[in-house]
Formats: structure tokens, C-alpha cells, sequence
């Protein structure tokens, strides 16, 4: 690699760290939004007062929130042109469509209607008002649209050209970049995790209000419209996670192996339900990949392909290539993708010296190796295969309490509509304590998302090492520290101001 | 009020302080941008 490891992994420490504390904030927006949108509609239609009262108390979380979680994202963007300055000159064009498009359209639709939300009950017409919280919604939403078409264009490129003379990639088709079917997925999937988070966030503090025999009719009405829609949500959360998982599986089959600790493939491969991975296992070796585990056979190859017989390629059909199903080795995109490296310096020198016979036949070696261009800056195929704990671990934990939520929704809506959810004291206990734990489930679906995609910063044309600026890994240092500072800070401000309001509750609010 | 303060620090304090833009404080075009990160993308391994 190009810099020096301490300098990349610092790098990647703060990036990690701005976006990990980012996501504590806007998955709660994205759903809340849409809550007090639900709640504040049984408003207008039957007119009942307490429903104006439940709406506004949890749009005054929802207003803590988004205050404390205001531009945390922007830390991101600096952090682009300072860290990784090569990576946004080269991905520039495509990236700044989509963020173009957020600052103009759903920013600015945001940021309006959130202003006639919070300070206009009394200043214009219910459906007015209506129709305002409607769009924050909406409008919340279509930010994190296009923050994901960017994301998912990294994972899988599509619908541009890298241009040899300028060092950029240059959309070709703005439609293949937006419907691009990684971004469509990934998209899905993370506003429907924020849904469930907000759920999970409205059902464990109406909770505590029931434990506390306090505002407990407004507490189930609360649980009522949070576990219907956490419930709805939760089961398209799976579809959309399904969906994540076979475009993974087409377009990053590495990360799909590292998700599963799959080390050699087979047909009609099993998801591992509960495992622990063998710590001492190395790629190529043949000793066991778990110490012990219980497997679902055939459900990876379903995930994957959506057929229960379909071959999953393992960590070694990857890195040393598997001729019978037609997997090139590691080795071999090496191969390649130095070659595409040589052709473009060689292109570049011979543009320079105007000797375009050369400049056009290194073109054209340029381009028949492109496709592994990124390859080109490994030294070992093992680079290739991202942090299997790392990814293995956090996909389990994701997935698991996923399952968990759906049945904590199911549970507490039965619970709330036969009103005996009050009497229920595990089942508040247990509601209460989800809440961080849907965090956890957050966090850890980025960590599979990004970690699993490693080396890559886009996917097989750029590694991270590569990608990231040749600064003072100490200046890296400090700001890691200051923003870990700074977002603690924020943390720990959003938990005391909430827990205020909390107290205080919907009738004091 | 909390929202202008945590502007003011991003922007006019982080921002400035710590997060330059390398290739804009570095280069006056985009000329010499491209001829920068090609070379790094071809330099000798």
C-alpha cells in the first residue's frame, strides 16, 4: 500500500468513529419522523386531544434528537477532502450528483417543514401541520436516499467510466448509479432498521411509564401504534434484508463468505444459526472454521441465490480460485490488475511525450484490465479477504436481534390490544432493555456493511490504502481524539436532556 | 441555540482548524489535481 498502515488505520478509526456515532442519531429521526407522522394523523381524524398530547411529547424526542444529531454527518464530508483526498477526486462526479441532489431537494424540504412541525401548532391549520410532519418524514427519509446511492455505488460501481486522463469516474448513466440494485437495498434496508429502532425506542419508554404506574393510557396508546408499525416494519426489514444479502452475494461474494465464516464452498450451504468462530484457523489450512456451531443447511445457498442448491464460493475458492465453478484466483486479479496499473502509467507517459501509437495500445491494455485495477496495489492475495470475526460476528448479532425485536413486537402488540400489557412486568423489563439494544443491531449492520467490504473503498478499483491522503498520521491522532470527545459529549447531552423529559413526562411536556 | 453554537464549532472552528482540503490548498487546478492522483495511482509499488 501506498501509505503508511498507521495512517490508513487511523484514518479509518476516525472515519469509523464519525459514522458509527452519526448512526446513533439519524436512525431514530428516520423513524420518529414517521411515528409522531402515524400518531399526529389519529389525531386529525378523530380529534381527540390526547393524541395531539402523545404526539407532541414524542416530537419533543424527536426534536432532541435531531437538534444533537444536526450535521454530526458533516464531520464525514471535511473528513473526505482531508483523509481520503484521492478517494473523493476520484469518485468525485459520481458522488457529487447524489449529495447535489440531498443538499438541494430533501435537505432543504427537511429542514423547512421541521420549522412549521416543532413551532407551528397554533400558527397554521391542522392539515397544514399535517402535511408538514408528513414531508419531515418523507423529506428525512430522502436524505438518507441519496447519503445510500452513494454508499452502494462504492459497493458495487456501476453506470460510469473512468476517465485515464483525469483520474476520475465519470457517470455515464445517472439511472443505472440511482437504481443501481445495491443502493435500492441498502436504502430499504436502513431506513426499515430506523423504523424499527424508533419502535423499539417508543414501546421501552412508554414501558417504563407502565412500570411506573404513570401516564399508563397514554403509554399504550404509544405501544399500540409503535409495535403495529415496528411489526410491519420488522417484516419488511427482512424482506429488504434478504434482498441485501443476495446482491452481497452477486456482487461481493468475499463479504458474504466472511458474514458466514464460509471457508470452502459447497452447494446447498447452511447459515450458521450460533457459532464460534476457531480463532486459530488461517486460510488454506484445513483445520475446523468453528469450535462449535449449529447450522441451518441449505439457507446460505437461499439467502445467497435464492435456491436452496446454489454453490456459495468459500474464503479459499476466492483467494486460490475454484476452476470447476469459474472463480478467478486472487493471484490472477493481482496479475491483472497490475497490468491495468503499468498500462495507465505507461498511457500517461506516453500522452506527455505525444506518442499516441503507445498511448493508445496502453489504452487498451488499460481496459481489458481495468476491471481489477485495484488488485494492482496488493502484495498478497490474503489482503483481499476482510476481518472474518470482525464480519461473521456482527452479521450474527444483527440478524439475531432482529429476530428478537419482531418477537418483542408481536408479544407487546397482543399484550397492548388485550390491555394487560401494565401487568406484564417482564415483558416491560424486557422492552425497556431492547431500546439499546436496537442500537446495538444498528451499529453492528454498518460494521458487516463496510468492515465486510474491506480492502475496498470501491469495490475491486480502490483500496482504502490508496484512497486515503498522504498526511501526518498524528494530525489523524488528534482529531480521532477530539471528535471522540466532542461526540461523546453530544452522547451523553442527548441521553441527560432526554431522560429530563422523560421524567417530566407527556402532561408536563 | 444549541443548534447555531454546534455549527459555529463544526464549521467555523473544525473545519478551518483541522480539516483542509488537500487537494484544493495544494493545487491551483484541476489539471494539476488529475496529473497528482495519477501519479500516486501509478507510482512504483
Amino acid at each position: 500500500m501506498e501509505h503508511s498502515e498507521l495512517l490508513v488505520d487511523w484514518s479509518r478509526a476516525q472515519f469509523a468513529l464519525t459514522a458509527l456515532y452519526h448512526w446513533l442519531f439519524v436512525p431514530l429521526t428516520l423513524g420518529l419522523t414517521f411515528i409522531v407522522a402515524i400518531m399526529e394523523t389519529i389525531y386529525v381524524k378523530t380529534g381527540d386531544a390526547k393524541w395531539k398530547t402523545t404526539t407532541k411529547y414524542w416530537m419533543g424526542l424527536l426534536a432532541i434528537n435531531f437538534a444533537i444529531g444536526l450535521a454530526t454527518g458533516i464531520i464525514m464530508e471535511f473528513e473526505f477532502g482531508t483523509n481520503w483526498s484521492n478517494y473523493s477526486w476520484i469518485v468525485g462526479d459520481i458522488f457529487g450528483a447524489p449529495l447535489a441532489i440531498e443538499g438541494l431537494m430533501a435537505f432543504f424540504m427537511e429542514s423547512t417543514f421541521f420549522a412549521v412541525m416543532f413551532f407551528g401548532w397554533d400558527k397554521v391549520s391542522k392539515k397544514m401541520h399535517l402535511l408538514s410532519t408528513w414531508l419531515v418524514a418523507i423529506g428525512s427519509n430522502l436524505s438518507a436516499l441519496w447519503i445510500l446511492v452513494a454508499n452502494g455505488w462504492m459497493q458495487h460501481p456501476v453506470g460510469m467510466h473512468f476517465n485515464p486522463d483525469t483520474a476520475r469516474n465519470e457517470m455515464e448513466n445517472f439511472w443505472e448509479v440511482f437504481l443501481n440494485p445495491n443502493a435500492v437495498s441498502k436504502f430499504l434496508h436502513t431506513i426499515s432498521s430506523g423504523y424499527v429502532l424508533a419502535s423499539l425506542f417508543v414501546i421501552g419508554i412508554s414501558a417504563w411509564y407502565l412500570l411506573k404506574k404513570r401516564d399508563t393510557q397514554f403509554a399504550r396508546r404509544s405501544i399500540i401504534v409503535a409495535s403495529s408499525f415496528g411489526l410491519i416494519t420488522s417484516i419488511f426489514l427482512l424482506t429488504t434484508g434478504d434482498e441485501s444479502a443476495h446482491q452481497v452475494a452477486l456482487n461481493q461474494p468475499m463479504k458474504l463468505a466472511a458474514m458466514e465464516g464460509l471457508y470452502d464452498g459447497e452447494k446447498r450451504a447452511g447459515i450458521i444459526a450460533f457459532g464460534v468462530l476457531n480463532e486459530a484457523k488461517q486460510i488454506g489450512d484445513d483445520a475446523e472454521e468453528f469450535l462449535f456451531s449449529f447450522e441451518i443447511p441449505g439457507a446460505l445457498s437461499f439467502l445467497g441465490y435464492h435456491d436452496l442448491n446454489a454453490f456459495v464460493p468459500g474464503i479459499n475458492d476466492m483467494v486460490y480460485g475454484n476452476e470447476k465453478h469459474n472463480i478467478l484466483s486472487v493471484k490472477e486479479k493481482i496479475r491483472q490488475g497490475k497490468l491495468a496499473v503499468a498500462a495507465l502509467s505507461e498511457y500517461k507517459t506516453a500522452k506527455k511525450n505525444n506518442d499516441m501509437p503507445t498511448a493508445q495500445k496502453a489504452l487498451k491494455i488499460f481496459e481489458e484490465n481495468q476491471k481489477y485495477m485495484g488488485y494492482g496495489y496488493l502484495n498478497d492475495p490474503k489482503e483481499a479477504v476482510p476481518d472474518i470475526s470482525l464480519s461473521f460476528y456482527s452479521f450474527h448479532t444483527m440478524v439475531g436481534l432482529g429476530t428478537w425485536f419482531l418477537i418483542l413486537f408481536l408479544v407487546s402488540l397482543y399484550y397492548s390490544m388485550t390491555n394487560e400489557m401494565h401487568n406484564k412486568k417482564w415483558l416491560l423489563y424486557a422492552a425497556l432493555f431492547t431500546i439499546p439494544l436496537g442500537y446495538v443491531a444498528q451499529e453492528a449492520g454498518w460494521i458487516v456493511a463496510e468492515a465486510g467490504r474491506q480492502p475496498w473503498a470501491i469495490q475491486d478499483l480502490l483500496p482504502v490504502g490508496m484512497a486515503a491522503s498522504n498526511v501526518a498520521s498524528t494530525s489523524v491522532m488528534i482529531t480521532f481524539w477530539l471528535f471522540a470527545i466532542l461526540f461523546t459529549g453530544l452522547l451523553i447531552a442527548e441521553v441527560k436532556i432526554m431522560l429530563k423529559q422523560i421524567k417530566i413526562g407527556p402532561e408536563g411536556h | 441555540m444549541l443548534i447555531a453554537i454546534k455549527l459555529f464549532v463544526m464549521f467555523a472552528i473544525i473545519k478551518w482548524l483541522f480539516f483542509p482540503n488537500i487537494l484544493k490548498e495544494n493545487f491551483d487546478s484541476d489539471e494539476a489535481r488529475s496529473e497528482y492522483v495519477l501519479q500516486h495511482l501509478t507510482k512504483d509499488k
